[in-house]
């Protein structure tokens, strides 16, 4: 068991090496940032499954195994590469779905000022309303969206927020808004790119609403692509 | 004897009878009145609270309990005072971890990986509302309301409240809950060597 085990290790890395990420090329007095976004669970948990011990969740090629319970962080979506762009103006459109209860997106990074396009598959009428986790005070409200149809909303609050529903309190969406800033949606393993970066300081920040974010100060350069690879996980946003 | 009783027994009530207003005081007096959502929404789970006004009082040192059996946080929901305990207990029948951990403003914590049979604690020192979640398990959320004072009590639907052994002072009335669309309304007042009753707290839409 365990030789055919490293076998297909053995075959999916020489497979992996035919699909290496290239180097993104910059136009002429221009930079560019990338890198590779994972989540990852709690360094306890996994020194734990790496130890030897009885009791683990192996799975079948090593690794951990991720039950219906469980996290899959390996495979977890909607973590955010974002890069903190003055340039960038708010104004872009994110399509969203009310499907029964849920929205079609549980959590969304985005600049203030995008406008979530909304449609409605459900019964119900839902007036839609922002709310601020930090501050009382902070609230958006929105017109009507009839069953079957369509809406643009603008999210015009900075900061943690969270987009409900007046008519069923279970819809609930985690919106992480600032100004200028350019978010790519990703799974975790997946390679973010900004291209075509004017040389300079910038703020950049990773981010999943149940992890927090991770954020650093990157300066880019004409003519240089600047490798910044980052894992989020409880141990490393909190400590 | 029975000369020597009879006199005594009526020192005792007279005394009883003086002193008990000021015993009542010391103690405190009981606070009540009602909440009113406007448009008559019936909000679940309200936590009315008192906030002194313009004094401190001491801070408190009790210890909740937070069971994770079945891979849930019970209760889900805790109301407990600046300066309390929490322990975490994983009380689970099979060899099931858990991490807790909180990305609170202000009660930001990891607690570690704990396994069968082991105890995570953490003191919460600033008040606020705090969501904690397990790492681990993609469906264990709970949920700590810190209060500044012990003097609470939790409504299921809007309607009366009383809230006893309020001791003497100025004080302000609020309340929190989990539906984000309304925010309460506050009421100042004073509580002297009476009960306080017929406030009357509004909770308004945002």
């Amino acid at each position: 068991m365990k030789s055919i085990r490293h076998i297909l290790i053995l075959i999916m890395f020489a497979l992996s090496g035919f699909g290496c990420a290239s180097v993104p090329e910059p136009s002429p007095g221009k930079g560019a940032l990338y890198g590779t976004l994972k989540a990852q669970s709690h360094k306890e948990f996994l020194d734990k499954q790496s130890g030897e011990s009885d009791v683990g969740y192996d799975g079948f090629l090593g690794g951990i195994f991720y039950s219906e319970a469980m996290v899959n962080y390996p495979r977890l979506k909607n973590l955010y590469a974002c890069l903190m762009n003055p340039a960038h103006q708010g104004g872009a459109v994110h399509a969203l779905e009310i499907n029964g209860s849920e929205f079609s997106i549980k959590s969304m990074a985005l600049a203030k000022g995008d406008r979530l396009r909304v449609k409605n598959n459900s019964g119900l009428t839902h007036h839609l309303y922002l709310t601020d986790d930090n501050n009382e005070d902070g609230f958006q409200e929105y017109a009507p969206i009839p069953p079957q149809s369509e809406q643009d909303i603008s999210i015009n609050l900075e900061g943690d927020l969270e987009l409900n529903s007046e008519e069923d309190e279970s819809l609930r969406m985690h919106v992480h808004s600032g100004k200028g800033l350019d978010c790519q949606r990703l799974t975790s393993g997946d390679r973010y790119v900004f291209q075509d970066l004017a040389p300079g300081n910038y703020n950049v920040m990773f981010w999943f609403w149940r992890l927090g974010s991770i954020k650093h100060q990157v300066t880019i350069k004409a003519g240089q692509s600047r490798l910044l690879n980052e894992t989020l996980s409880v141990d490393r946003v909190i400590h | 004897m029975a000369q020597i009783g009879k006199p005594v027994i009526t020192i005792f009530l007279t005394l009883l009878l003086v002193l008990a207003p000021c015993l009542a005081w010391a103690h405190g007096q009981p606070v009540s009145g009602t909440v009113q959502v406007q448009g008559g929404k019936k909000l679940k789970k309200m936590i009315l609270y008192l906030e002194p006004a313009n004094s401190s009082f001491p801070i408190s040192h009790n210890t909740h309990k937070v069971t994770q059996k079945g891979r849930r946080f019970n209760p889900g929901l805790q109301v407990i005072t600046q300066g309390d305990t929490v322990e975490f207990i994983n009380n689970e029948d099979k060899e099931i971890d858990h991490n807790v951990y909180s990305l609170a403003k202000t009660n930001i914590f990891d607690l570690g990986l704990g396994e069968k049979g082991s105890t995570l604690k953490v003191k919460f020192e600033k008040e606020g509302k705090v969501n904690y979640y397990c790492s681990v398990h993609k469906r264990m959320e709970g949920k700590l309301f810190i209060l500044p004072s012990r003097y609470h009590t939790i409504l299921k639907t809007p309607g009366d409240f009383k809230i006893d052994n309020v001791p003497p002072g100025r004080w302000v009335l609020k309340a929190t809950h989990l539906h984000r669309r309304y925010k309460s309304k506050t009421l100042e007042f004073t509580v002297g060597n009476q009960p306080v009753s017929n406030l009357v707290l509004e909770i308004v839409k945002k």
